[in-house]
């Protein structure tokens, strides 16, 4: 997947056009490279709209061409490729990026003529590594969050969580423990999700 | 060896169930000699792993490599995840990514 990060994030205005719902997804990138398309940047997961979705993983290449960096990230399940031109690396936190580093990418998914790739806008170290961590279980909570059947009409809507804060269908914003098989797998998760650390 | 293929999270437990395929894992460093270091899975079990390891060793260690038997890893990649990394969140990752999540990382 190759694609080149822009100095300044893109207007979003411009490039979200006539969608309503504005989503930051965690991702594995099996997730990202298997994600459903309905047209050229409609892509969807789960059931939810992606329009900016959250990486991280480990550098594994990184190749200085003339007039761009070429990098290679894998998070251990997959391999996204992304280019950033020679200027804007210096010039931002791009610059500060070493093969072998662990990375947290943010970009936006597109398509042009049958291929995936993603715009990176934002590329950081990661200096804790229970960042790692945290994200894998991250892109697990959301995965449940927007499949399983007790938020079956819920956005997990990072950009603006004041407008879908975990809601489920009004009538029925708790999970029902009597008939829902999945109860306790989603009760063992909240309440790893829910300890002081995780706060 | 191919660093772009899928790479199975694992502790100590799940080791032995991927002989032969590639892993990821972090260990606490118990000891380092020449070619080799022993280190502790996040739930407890003593393995060794087999490499050029970088120096020096944080508490924490991540290695990448291929799965030779339930207690030793032939690393490939090494990466220190620092003195503060919280195990216990580590091994309840493999236990989901090797269970019911299993279609989102393999």
């Amino acid at each position: 997947m190759a694609s080149q990060t822009t100095k300044q994030a893109p207007d979003f205005a411009s490039s979200f056009k006539n969608r309503d719902v504005r989503t930051l997804l965690p991702l594995t990138l099996k997730q990202l490279n298997s994600v459903s398309t309905n047209g050229e940047s409609n892509f969807s997961i789960d059931g939810v709209d992606i329009n900016t979705v959250a990486i991280v993983g480990r550098v594994a290449r990184m190749e200085n061409r003339i007039t761009q960096v070429h990098f290679v990230v894998d998070d251990g399940t997959d391999c996204i490729e992304y280019n950033c031109w020679c200027h804007e690396c210096q010039e931002t936190e791009v610059g500060a990026v070493r093969l072998g580093m662990y990375v947290r990418l943010h970009g936006h998914l597109k398509s042009f003529q049958g291929k995936r790739s993603v715009n990176v806008f934002s590329v950081r170290p990661v200096i804790d590594f229970n960042e790692f961590v945290h994200h894998f279980t991250e892109c697990i909570y959301v995965h449940m969050y927007n499949t399983k059947s007790w938020a079956p009409n819920a956005v997990f809507n990072y950009a603006n969580p004041s407008a879908n804060p975990y809601q489920t269908g009004p009538s029925n914003q708790f999970p029902n423990q009597f008939n829902d098989p999945m109860y306790g797998v989603k009760q063992e998760v909240m309440n790893y999700l829910n300890q002081p650390m995780h706060l | 060896m191919d660093t772009s293929s899928p790479s199975a999270f694992v502790n100590g437990a799940l080791l032995g169930r991927l002989a032969g395929r590639k892993v990821r894992t972090v260990v606490q460093v118990i000891g380092s000699e020449i070619g080799s270091v022993v280190g502790k899975t996040t739930d407890d079990v003593q393995i060794f792993v087999r490499g050029s390891s970088p120096a020096p060793l944080t508490t924490y260690v991540e290695v990448i490599g291929i799965a030779e038997s339930d207690n030793s890893i032939r690393a490939e990649t090494w990466t220190n995840f620092g003195n503060t990394f919280d195990p216990q969140n580590f091994n309840e990752l493999c236990k989901l990514a090797n269970g019911e999540f299993k279609h989102l990382f393999m």
